[in-house]
């Protein structure tokens, strides 16, 4: 195989680049994650392009190059506020989250591409009652006290891709994500929790050499491990695991009780890609599973209270149609989504939870570009859910199969040379989950952002607010962000 | 390094090998979920194993595997009690009642204490007997209540520690010269030594009628008023007695409540004992000699406590065949009582019930 790069001037840069990927794959073996999606789903590229690509819909780190070939940096800072007038038993009333974001992507040479994303994120729960986690009902064994207060969660995440073509046909990309957070409630049980990960995508592609055709595949390996430990609690502070929603364990007294969380999941994802005249096909097809080993009690003496397995495949296809010289597109996608979930009882080796969740959604979308001054689009989806949640313990049974849909809307418009405006909204009804106790949701978001050039970059200011109204009553959730960035 | 094939393929085997390591599992073969358990009761005292006495004994069963699951029933003519479609969990047994005894000339009634764990691997069998102990064999001065957990508060306050004597029996006990003891693990090991004043086994300057109630107080304080406003906590003043260590000079001694005092040579501490575990000595006085620890045959009574299920049991089976207190939480104003007053299988597993709130001289209900 003859490899068409120049070897000389590659050299210090492949020395960082496999000390970086050495890095994050051997020196923390083991490592872990708290933003480590069962299906990966990774947007944050999308600031290069606002067309669905291929890279935004399969995730394989080998066709980002074929994606974005652009240097950029963006920096941005976001703060959000959110007022829950209605909220679930174990939710916040209010939450704030402050976010630095740190975006690049740089073209080593023709063959290699790197890419980062830093984050820092701050996280506040205000008055949550009862919950030691950050979100009680994602997990089926929280850890709860009896205390209602506040809860801080901080902390860095780094993400990291390569992306290198060995020739114009053969593509690799890795891509690894770490991360690290620490969160501590301000009232006796004083829940301090730290939630570690490590994520890493390894994958390849071929493309063909009129780049109609594009073959791939990924393998994805996660590993998140999520610790608790609550201090001293006294007579109104008992702590407890949750088995489910309804039943839990009180756990017993003592000075300190610890929660551990043991994640670790693999994926593995196959992609194809054929572009004929106008019309692009992308398929993409995804199979994955988690493990997860839960111990609580005391750091000496722990006991698995629970093996939570999640298993799922999702597989999605897209047809964008291009017109007006490319710069338009319309598109129809479908995608299919099914995790399986089952949880035991270590002691007994009995099932004690069972969930089920078929997701069947059709996506609709036309972006154009009517002339050098405006960008438009339009996306819509509907999704029909079917679901079968099943508590063996104490016999509880929930299944629904509904239909949720969405849509939303951006324009964009450039106002002079140096300054560009967009607006943004959608609307959408959704059932939430059976927690809520409420049929449906209906979302109305409205945004707008400007961006002025000046010499050392574009710089934007956004505002979004979102609402998420009950079917049924008058209280709502809503939702204010706010963003200043810097993209160069 | 050369970034070549060689070395791609090493760096993917490495990943390979990595995620290599993680297996699924099998879903299990059976769901969680519900259980029947049936039990027949049966009367230590032959006697009594008849329906007339089987008939309508309140039966309770509880776990603490999970919450709220707590079911009372009652047995039939045949001293079977069911319990149907309940959770899939370890079960504990509980009776704790009275039975109205025919003695031919008059009727008396008489305590019942059951206590047990289902044993899930009973499973298969039909039926599970749960012996029942009738009476109470030992009579005495027993140490009846044990308060320790500290009052509701978040600043770990404690200090409300009292301990409560009974006579079970039907002659006056002398507490002359007696001593109260916190052990380490065995009755070999003192900890802390307090003993009543005058003259152990002939002294009489210190009755305790039968039926009658003894308290003593950590310190004889009124913490109820003097620091929680009277919202938690308890008035210690009306003890009977309060431990007292002349060389703690921080220690409280009201003038009105008699001591017990500290005995240990150079001991510098007052009698304070563990919130939800320890272990407790009432001793005759005969061995004062501490230092060897106490001779078993002075113990008068011994007890055991650990909220914890999964403790490993200290004292001697001699002193006490189990250890109370199981669930009990700290900073709860939760206590330890003896079932029925005095009532002492020599188990006190069995013999005591944790209470909500303590009860100062007298017996829960």
């Amino acid at each position: 195989m003859i490899i068409k790069y120049n070897e000389r001037k590659m050299q210090p840069i492949k020395k960082k680049t496999i000390a970086i990927i050495i890095l994050v794959l051997f020196s923390f073996p083991g490592l872990f994650a708290f933003e480590n999606n069962f299906f990966t789903d990774d947007s944050k590229y999308d600031i290069f392009n606002s067309q669905v690509s291929l890279y935004s819909i399969t995730n394989n780190p080998a066709f980002f190059k074929i994606t974005f070939n652009e240097n950029i940096t963006k920096y941005s800072l976001t703060g959000s506020k959110k007022n829950n007038f209605i909220y679930r038993e174990y939710s916040p009333k209010q939450e704030q989250n402050n976010n630095l974001e740190i975006i690049t992507s740089k073209n080593l040479n023709s063959n290699s591409t790197i890419a980062s994303v830093i984050t820092y994120n701050q996280d506040i729960k205000f008055d949550m009652k009862h919950s030691l986690e950050k979100d009680f009902y994602s997990h089926y064994f929280s850890f709860s006290d009896t205390t209602t207060g506040d809860t801080k969660f901080a902390g860095p995440q780094l993400q990291f891709l390569f992306n290198h073509s060995l020739n114009d046909k053969i593509y690799l990309g890795i891509k690894g994500n770490y991360g690290i957070e620490q969160g501590l409630k301000d009232i006796y049980t004083q829940c301090e929790t730290i939630a570690r990960n490590f994520d890493v995508s390894i994958g390849g592609g071929f493309q063909s050499t009129d780049k109609s055709t594009v073959i791939g595949g990924f393998i994805r390996y996660s590993d998140r491990q999520d610790s608790y430990e609550a201090v001293k609690e006294y007579m109104d502070a008992l702590v407890r695991t949750y088995v489910g929603y309804h039943i839990y364990r009180p756990e017993y007294s003592r000075s300190s009780n610890h929660k551990t969380d043991s994640q670790k999941g693999i994926n593995y994802s196959l992609q194809f890609y054929k572009k004929i005249k106008n019309l692009k096909i992308i398929l993409n097809g995804n199979y994955g599973y988690t493990t997860n080993n839960i111990e609580t009690g005391s750091t000496s003496k722990p006991t698995n209270v629970a093996y939570w397995q999640r298993e799922g495949n999702n597989y999605s296809s897209d047809f964008i149609y291009d017109f007006g010289d490319g710069k338009s597109s319309i598109r129809i996608g479908y995608d299919y989504k099914k995790t399986d979930d089952w949880a035991k009882n270590p002691e007994y080796n009995t099932v004690v939870i069972e969930n089920e969740e078929i997701k069947n959604r059709i996506n609709f979308g036309l972006f154009m570009t009517p002339n050098m001054l405006m960008k438009f689009s339009i996306n819509g989806n509907i999704e029909n859910v079917n679901q079968n949640y099943k508590e063996h313990i104490n016999m509880f049974e929930y299944t629904s199969d509904h239909i949720n849909f969405g849509t939303d809307l951006y324009f964009q418009m450039q106002l002079t040379d140096v300054l560009s405006l967009d607006i943004n909204g959608g609307y959408g009804k959704f059932k939430p989950h059976f927690t809520w106790e409420i049929d449906s949701f209906n979302e109305i978001n409205i945004g707008t952002g400007i961006e002025r050039y000046f010499r050392f970059g574009f710089v934007k200011i956004e505002g979004n607010y979102t609402k998420y109204s009950p079917s049924d009553g008058e209280k709502n959730i809503n939702e204010y962000q706010i963003s200043l960035s810097l993209r160069k | 390094m050369k970034f070549d094939n060689k070395n791609i393929i090493i760096l993917s085997l490495l990943f390979i090998m990595v995620i290599g390591c993680l297996n699924q599992d099998e879903i299990p073969q059976k769901n969680d979920g519900t259980m029947d358990i049936v039990l027949q009761t049966n009367f230590d005292i032959d006697s009594l194993n008849t329906k007339q006495y089987w008939t309508s004994l309140p039966v309770e069963i509880f776990t603490y595997n999970y919450n709220d699951y707590h079911y009372v029933d009652s047995t039939d003519s045949n001293g079977i009690v069911r319990f149907e479609n309940i959770p899939f969990a370890e079960y504990n047994i509980n009776i704790n009642s009275e039975i109205v005894v025919d003695y031919g000339t008059f009727l008396d009634t008489m305590p019942i204490v059951a206590s047990g764990v289902y044993n899930l691997n009973n499973m298969t069998d039909s039926v599970s007997t749960i012996e029942i102990l009738s009476g109470g064999s030992n009579k005495g001065l027993k140490i009846n209540e044990i308060y320790t957990a500290g009052p509701p508060n978040n600043f770990f306050f404690f200090y409300d520690q009292y301990f409560e004597l009974y006579n079970s029996s039907d002659e006056v006990k002398y507490l002359d010269g007696m001593i109260f003891c916190r052990m380490w693990t065995s009755i070999l090991e003192v900890t802390s030594i307090f003993q009543f004043p005058g003259i152990p086994l002939t002294g009489t300057e210190y009755p305790v009628e039968p039926g009658e109630f003894v308290v003593l107080a950590q310190d004889a304080y009124n913490y109820k008023d003097e620091i929680f406003n009277g919202k938690a906590s308890i008035d210690l003043t009306v003890a009977d007695w309060e431990f007292v260590n002349s060389l703690d000079f921080g220690d409280w001694d009201n003038p009105d409540v008699p001591n017990l005092e500290c005995i240990e040579v150079g001991e510098h501490r007052e009698f304070m004992v563990g919130l939800t575990m320890d272990i407790l000595i009432l001793a005759d006085g005969s061995d004062v000699n501490y230092i060897d620890g106490v001779d078993s045959m002075s113990v008068v009574d011994g007890v055991e406590y650990a909220s914890s299920a999964t403790h490993t049991k200290d004292l001697e089976s001699y002193v006490d065949r189990g250890f109370g207190g199981v669930g009990q939480q700290k900073y709860s104003g939760q206590s330890l009582e003896r079932k029925v007053a005095g009532f002492d299988t020599g188990n006190s597993t069995i013999d005591f019930e944790i209470i909500s709130a303590p009860t100062i001289g007298y017996q829960h209900e």
